[in-house]
């Protein structure tokens, strides 16, 4: 049997997710083993204990080998941060003798069988899923769905799967040195985090396969291609095969009106949202602050806004300058910020 | 790093930031504030239409959904507190009974309290038992719960007794068992009739049965409880199922289907040991529960709830003769699970046109009642059980339109719209509501595939013709026996036409 290992990336907000995720995928995989990658750190009077959770091992941000990694996190906002981490979580999961890494992201849950990406990676290096295999007619579903895509990137990074090949590690190491980098959220110069990076991947890595099957991922951005059944021998099929996993994105929110738009009126769409709500409200995490992320403020407790991360990432003096970034007080890089706020 | 340079930096950086990555967020504001835009409008208008047929109550449905171990608490607020009795008192009771025979009945709650075909055909059959001559214990759990109770000591769980239809009180389990026991060793003879394992465990159930030293239970499956806690088969009470397997994902995204699980893994147990006969209200139901279900039983009859005689002649031209609008009708609770939604968005859709009038005919008014229906108060109690007969009749109801989504396993409102003398309409697949007509009446009723169809045959002209061409007739409801009949004399016959005194309504009366 493959020596599979399975990673989402989170902070402790997505908590809830991570649980169903977790659940969800050791329903059809227990033998797999579940990672958590933790971009965050445990307020006080709170801590995971691993053997209440359904995930098996959990690997702190700490733990990836990234330099300067104060400064390197305060670059990154939440989302960026999560997605940073990725290539160098597969790095490190290959380099400890995974023989298949899969990743997952956290609103993910599994709904069927993923016994197929172990066989794709007996032959192929890296398993990518597009955000849509088929042409949208409508223009506002190509408006949403293609030319987001096109922002976005082709292929959805909620998912990706890799072989501890040469290939594959090629592709791992690649993609941890542009992350480290270059993951952010700024689409006018040709980024978005993780994905982006992505679109290239079939260009620069020859054994890429595009897993087309329409049950993989499946999320309001191919939803109208992609139509939800529940049949009467149990199966949920997608566009008329069975659903392997659903991608819940900004779910609880404002997700739930993309899939609303998107659904036809189909009301397994509306079932399958009703559970995850009900899954998440089960697996909340109790004792965790709302809101907490242990990276979004400054020592002080004050916020920290995006504009000052942009500065930060974008400026090696101001790095230089504030090696600790986080600081509060008459020196720090908060107070300096703040005051040209004022005074402008 | 000085605080000029700093700014510069910053203004720069600033400058080159700045995207909104949340093309959802953006769009579904964009959509919320100020409406779809052209190229939008196409697939919003479509949604809409499915919407309204199907969507919007279902879905409140799901918004409402309640986990099942929640809903249990809300259940138990109705637990009975009354001061429980002895085991000798009840082995009093029991040995006092005119007779050394004694049927043993368990269901889901006090028959004599509660109102429903079920709880009906318990009182049917507790008369006929005792008119055989034998007395008749009725075991209900005190505190009702929506799915087995969990397994649990005996003396911890309480149950309501019944005798011969006269409540003797509340007792813990082991004190019944011990009770029974006794009068067994007494001389009494016992049988055992299963009707619902709703709020039972069980485990604590095959004691009883022990005790009572009942060779082969007699088990009904009035509904589909013995699948699954979902009784109706409802996955999360919006879509019927069709009991697939408990580890399928339509069970994962089920909230019935994490107590499935455990659910059907006890009643394994229960069947596996008591090899029950059992008594099925249909053959639709039969066929559907041998061919769903793996759990052991020794036989399977098919014994109706009630029996349907249509008269021979036709209700006459008197309803039509006059031009007026047809009347159409719901029968019962307003209830989702019965189509009540899908009769609602008929009655708006058809609002203004004159060719038809709404009624719902019910003990109680809907909340969403619009005011093209007109709400006909019918109350159907033990005393008045033919009240819905009789009020389809003086309605002078043309049309009853049974949309359930379930899989009825029998349906009285199909044999009461039938006996008041209105054409049905129903779902191809409700189960036993299409089978009931076309074996009782079958030129006085139609099935259709789904809503599509339903709303079309109002928009044409089609509806007026088959109903005028529909030779209505009217007929009597004649009551069960329940599995006395079955059980005491080998009868599947078991309708009470032989052994009650009481049929409703003459078939030769059925025109007036």
């Amino acid at each position: 049997m493959a020596n599979v290992h399975c990673f989402t990336s989170a902070s402790l907000a997505y908590l809830d997710r991570v649980r169903v995720l977790g659940e969800t995928l050791k329903r059809y995989h227990p033998d797999w083993t579940f990672w958590l990658c933790l971009c965050d750190r445990e307020p006080a009077g709170f801590s995971l204990r691993l053997e209440r959770e359904p995930f098996d091992l959990v690997v702190r941000t700490e733990e990836l080998g990234i330099d300067a990694l104060g400064s390197w996190i305060f670059e990154h906002d939440v989302v960026e941060l999560c997605t940073a981490v990725k290539g160098a979580m597969v790095c490190h999961l290959l380099e400890h003798g995974a023989s298949r890494v899969v990743y997952l992201d956290p609103d993910i849950a599994v709904l069927g069988d993923l016994g197929e990406i172990e066989t794709l990676l007996s032959e192929k290096d890296i398993l990518l899923t597009p955000h849509v295999i088929q042409a949208e007619e409508d223009p506002s579903a190509i408006l949403d769905n293609e030319i987001g895509s096109l922002k976005h990137g082709v292929y959805n990074l909620g998912f990706v799967a890799v072989a501890n090949t040469v290939g594959g590690r090629s592709f791992a190491r690649w993609w941890r040195d542009r992350l480290l980098e270059f993951c952010f959220d700024d689409i006018p110069n040709g980024l978005f985090t993780d994905q982006r990076w992505c679109d290239l991947a079939p260009a620069l890595f020859p054994n890429v396969h595009i897993l087309r099957d329409p049950g993989y991922n499946v999320a309001s951005w191919n939803l109208s291609q992609r139509p939800i059944s529940i049949e009467p021998d149990g199966a949920i099929l997608a566009a008329g095969v069975p659903l392997r996993f659903f991608h819940f994105t900004k779910v609880p929110g404002v997700g739930e009106h993309m899939l609303e738009r998107y659904s036809g009126g189909n009301l397994a769409v509306f079932e399958l949202l009703a559970w995850y709500r009900a899954r998440l409200s089960e697996n909340a995490a109790s004792g965790l602050p709302g809101g907490w992320w242990a990276f979004g403020q400054y020592a002080d407790g004050s916020e920290i806004p995006r504009e000052h991360r942009v500065a930060y990432r974008r400026c090696s003096k101001l790095r230089k300058g504030f090696p600790d970034p986080f600081a509060s007080g008459r020196e720090s890089m908060a107070k300096a910020i703040s005051d040209y706020c004022r005074d402008s | 790093m000085s605080t000029a340079s700093l700014i510069q930096v910053f203004r720069e950086t600033n400058e080159m930031a700045g995207s909104d990555p949340d093309r959802g967020a953006t769009a579904a504001r964009n959509f919320d504030q100020q409406g779809p835009n052209e190229s939008q409008r196409w697939r919003w208008e479509k949604t809409q239409v499915c919407r309204t047929r199907h969507s919007d109550a279902l879905r409140r449905q799901l918004d409402a959904l309640v986990p099942l171990r929640q809903r249990a608490l809300a259940w138990g607020q109705a637990a009975s507190s009354s001061a429980t009795i002895s085991r000798t008192t009840i082995e009093h009771r029991l040995c006092r009974g005119a007779s050394s025979r004694l049927i043993i009945a368990i269901s889901h709650d006090d028959y004599v309290l509660n109102y429903g075909g079920v709880q009906t055909l318990i009182g049917d059959e507790q008369a006929a038992c005792n008119r055989a001559g034998w007395n008749y214990l009725h075991v209900s759990p005190a505190k009702p719960l929506p799915f087995l109770a969990d397994p649990t000591a005996a003396q911890a769980f309480h149950v309501g007794l019944r005798l011969d239809g006269k409540s003797i009180g509340v007792a813990n389990f082991a004190e019944l068992v011990a009770a029974v026991a006794a009068c067994r060793h007494k001389g009494l003879t016992a049988q055992f009739i299963c009707h619902h394992l709703m709020g039972h465990a069980p485990e604590l159930v095959l004691d009883l049965i022990r005790a009572s030293g009942t060779h082969r239970i007699t088990c009904w499956i009035h509904d589909f409880f013995t699948l699954c806690p979902s009784y109706g088969l409802m996955r999360n009470d919006v879509a019927f199922c069709g009991a697939p397997d408990p580890s399928s994902p339509a069970c994962t995204v089920c909230c019935y289907g994490e107590e499935r699980v455990r659910h059907v893994r006890r009643m394994e147990t229960f069947f596996e040991i008591t090899d029950p006969n059992l008594l099925i209200p249909s053959e639709p139901a039969r066929d559907f529960w041998l061919r769903k279900s793996t759990l052991c039983h020794a036989d399977a009859a098919v014994v109706s709830h009630a029996r349907l005689v249509m008269a021979s002649s036709s209700v006459g031209a008197g309803t039509n003769s006059e031009p007026r609008a047809l009347r159409v009708a719901h029968l019962g609770v307003g209830a989702t699970l019965k189509g009540w939604h899908i009769f609602r968005d008929l009655a708006l859709e058809c609002d203004g046109d004159d060719r038809y009038a709404f009624l719902n005919l019910g003990s109680w008014v809907p909340s969403d009642l619009p005011s093209c229906i007109r709400h006909v108060p019918v109350r159907v109690t033990p005393a008045n059980r033919y009240a819905m007969v009789e009020a389809v009749a003086e309605a002078r109801v043309d049309v009853a339109v049974i949309w359930s989504l379930c899989f009825e396993t029998f349906c009285y409102c199909v044999h009461e719209a039938l006996a008041g003398g209105a054409f049905v309409i129903t779902r191809v697949g409700a189960g036993n509501t299409w089978p009931a007509i076309e074996r009782n009446a079958p030129r006085q009723g139609c099935a259709l595939t789904d809503e599509e169809e339903l709303f079309q045959l109002f928009k044409n002209r089609d509806l007026e013709r088959i109903v005028d061409a529909s030779n209505r007739r009217r007929g009597a409801l004649i009551p069960s026996s329940g599995a006395a009949n079955w059980l005491l004399n080998g009868s599947t016959t078991a309708v009470a036409a032989a052994d009650s005194n009481e049929p409703t309504r003459a078939p030769a009366d059925a025109d007036g």
